[in-house]
């Protein structure tokens, strides 16, 4: 066996119509369909997949659960959706987060490979948004561990 | 601002050997390189500089919760296109001693459902060929039937 690609993140949510505000009107995922009237799937805008994720509605009485997404538990970290490959893209989303008033957490340089924006879904899950500024990661696969070496503060107009 | 694609998942993990040896040596992903002093590891399959990311955080922190509720249900890991692919990975699931806890025909995917050491559920799936939901999205939407390899 061999795995060829990540292909989706399945969450669940305690409000579709919330979350869906979220992924689709702030981050800009694409709703390609429903399923029945407590899921919606989504792909980024190349179609790369049949979907990217899938978000489906909790029971009410599980919604009552606490959420896993507390940091310092087995489990889930982070989520990474790829926004572009220039500072002006990374510059532009942080503007509209910030005017959608998104719980902004960290905006960070990984080593000079990305640029990411660290952020709160609406159920406390941590999603990162990125754009790749480097691309010798595809000649050199190992460049990419200087990712976590060299993580310091980003400044971004917006 | 526009999503192109899913980039990458983060995960906490107990024990980073034991989780190397499932994500690496039985399912197959390709390490790329160790990271924080040894204690993180990414793998990637090419398209993308790093598709799973995983943290050491020792054995203190409390676990995935196994009930449903907010948050991660599963993520989903393609192994290929043929059911041939998919009873390979049944195959190594079984010669690994994995437990499979579910198998599903969704009609554009044939799925299998494990877990990894930590209890997060993976889905292992091949894209049933023609991808037909290329030029029509909502044909992921059939109803889900008990699979059947052919």
């Amino acid at each position: 066996m061999e795995i060829k690609e990540l292909g989706h993140v399945v969450l669940g949510v305690r409000d579709l119509e919330r979350s869906t505000r979220f992924y689709r009107d702030v981050l800009g995922l694409r709703c390609v369909a429903s399923l029945r009237d407590n899921g919606l799937f989504f792909t980024g805008v190349e179609g790369r997949s049949h979907h990217e994720l899938l978000l489906l509605q909790v029971n009410p009485a599980d919604a009552a659960a606490p959420s896993p997404a507390a940091q310092g538990r087995l489990g889930l970290r982070h989520i990474a959706f790829k926004i572009g490959s220039t500072d002006a893209e990374l510059d532009q989303a942080l503007g509209e987060l910030k005017q959608a008033d998104a719980t902004i957490t960290d905006v960070v340089n990984h080593g000079d490979v990305t640029h990411s924006i660290y952020l709160k879904d609406p159920d406390g899950n941590t999603v990162e948004v990125y754009v790749d500024i480097d691309q010798a990661w595809r000649q050199d696969p190992a460049h990419a561990g200087v990712m976590a070496t060299g993580t310091r503060p980003l400044e971004l107009k917006a | 601002m526009q999503i192109k694609e899913l980039g990458h998942v983060v995960l906490w993990v107990r024990d980073l050997e034991k989780s190397v040896h499932f994500y690496r040596d039985i399912l197959g992903f390709k390490e790329v390189g160790r990271m924080r002093h040894g204690q993180s590891v990414m793998f990637s399959t090419g398209r993308s500089h790093h598709e799973l990311y995983l943290m050491s955080i020792g054995t203190d922190a409390p676990p995935v919760p196994q009930t449903r509720r907010a948050g991660m249900y599963h993520f989903g890991l393609k192994v290929g296109t043929t059911d041939d692919e998919l009873k390979e990975a049944i195959a190594t699931c079984a010669n690994s001693g994995m437990e499979i806890v579910g198998a599903s025909d969704h009609g554009v995917t044939h799925s299998l459902y494990i877990k990894d050491p930590d209890g997060n559920e993976v889905e292992l799936y091949i894209d049933v060929q023609p991808e037909l939901w290329r030029d029509d999205p909502t044909v992921a939407l059939v109803p889900t039937k008990q699979l059947v390899l052919s």
